[in-house]
């Protein structure tokens, strides 16, 4: 019986490199960062893929949490099902 | 009710603000990782190496001065044979390097920026794959399992305790308790919070 490791070797062999480069491109090289608003606290995940297209997370707002913050980053926010939607502008 | 072939009990340790939903509502905390089993919540299969990660969740706190209390959790993973990439065995381990060594090379010919990319990277390259074929394969993974060797586990005294009763066994095994097996559960893996062993506030 072919496991789930054997089937994807048998696509990947078929694929030519193009194809596996554009099919695997995605990176989370820049990791989770910790981000405090307005006195909130709210944890995400930003990500991005080598043609720089940004993915982004939505996260639950936190009450109060005291934290000191190692990384800043620039994004845009609106509020979507009752969830904050951070969208970075940068990686 | 599905008739899991696989149930066990996995025990987690982190920053209570980071597991509330998943203690509330059985939603994971995805930690994202690119060097070990790629991003997914991580377990313990058993209850004392949570001491290990509480030690390492406590310099954390002290070192960011975070107040948040940290948890010890334990959970039921529940899952099927064709549900799991177990890389304690060596066969699949091979398989997943050769697949690690064919989308590196295509990144290096493409003179990608990833190229040379850790095993975890290379395991979420596969769970983000936009090839139809390839997503389809992998999506079906919900546990992926392997085992960490710990080089600083090693008791002077126990140690000449395992060499004794080491010597007792096959010239080809040894006992050994330098090595933990971990988990990492995928998004929308069969899960489900079981008790909080203990929390308590960094000092």
């Amino acid at each position: 019986m072919k496991s789930t490791l054997d089937l994807i070797l048998e696509r990947l062999e078929l694929m030519t490199d193009d194809e596996i480069v554009n099919a695997t491109n995605y990176s989370s090289d820049i990791g989770t960062s910790e981000i405090q608003l307005d006195g909130y606290f709210m944890s995400c995940s930003i990500r991005h893929s080598i043609n720089n297209h940004l993915e982004y997370k939505q996260v639950e707002l936190k009450h109060s949490v005291e934290y000191n913050f190692e990384k800043r980053v620039k994004y845009n926010e609106k509020i979507v099902n009752g969830y904050k939607t951070i969208m970075p502008l940068a990686a | 009710m599905i008739d899991y072939e696989y149930r066990i009990t996995g025990y987690h340790c982190n920053f209570r603000n980071k597991i509330e939903r998943f203690r509330s509502n059985n939603e994971i905390y995805i930690s994202i990782d690119t060097c070990y089993l790629g991003n997914g919540m991580y377990f313990w299969d058993n209850h004392y190496d949570l001491e290990y990660w509480e030690i390492a969740k406590k310099a954390e706190a002290k070192r960011k001065a975070i107040e948040e209390p940290i948890m010890c959790i334990s959970a039921r993973i529940e899952y099927n044979s064709d549900e799991i990439i177990d890389l304690t065995i060596k066969e699949e381990f091979e398989k997943l390097i050769q697949i690690k060594n064919i989308v590196n090379n295509a990144h290096k010919k493409g003179n990608s920026k990833f190229e040379n990319c850790a095993l975890g990277e290379v395991i979420n390259k596969l769970f983000k794959s936009t090839d139809t074929l390839v997503s389809t394969y992998i999506s079906k993974i919900k546990v992926m399992k392997a085992n960490l060797r710990y080089e600083n586990i090693k008791d002077g005294y126990i140690m000449k305790e395992l060499d004794y009763y080491s010597s007792k066994l096959s010239s080809n095994q040894n006992l050994a308790f330098d090595i933990r097996t971990i988990y990492c559960v995928k998004d929308g893996a069969n899960i489900l919070f079981h008790e909080v062993l203990r929390e308590e506030v960094a000092s």
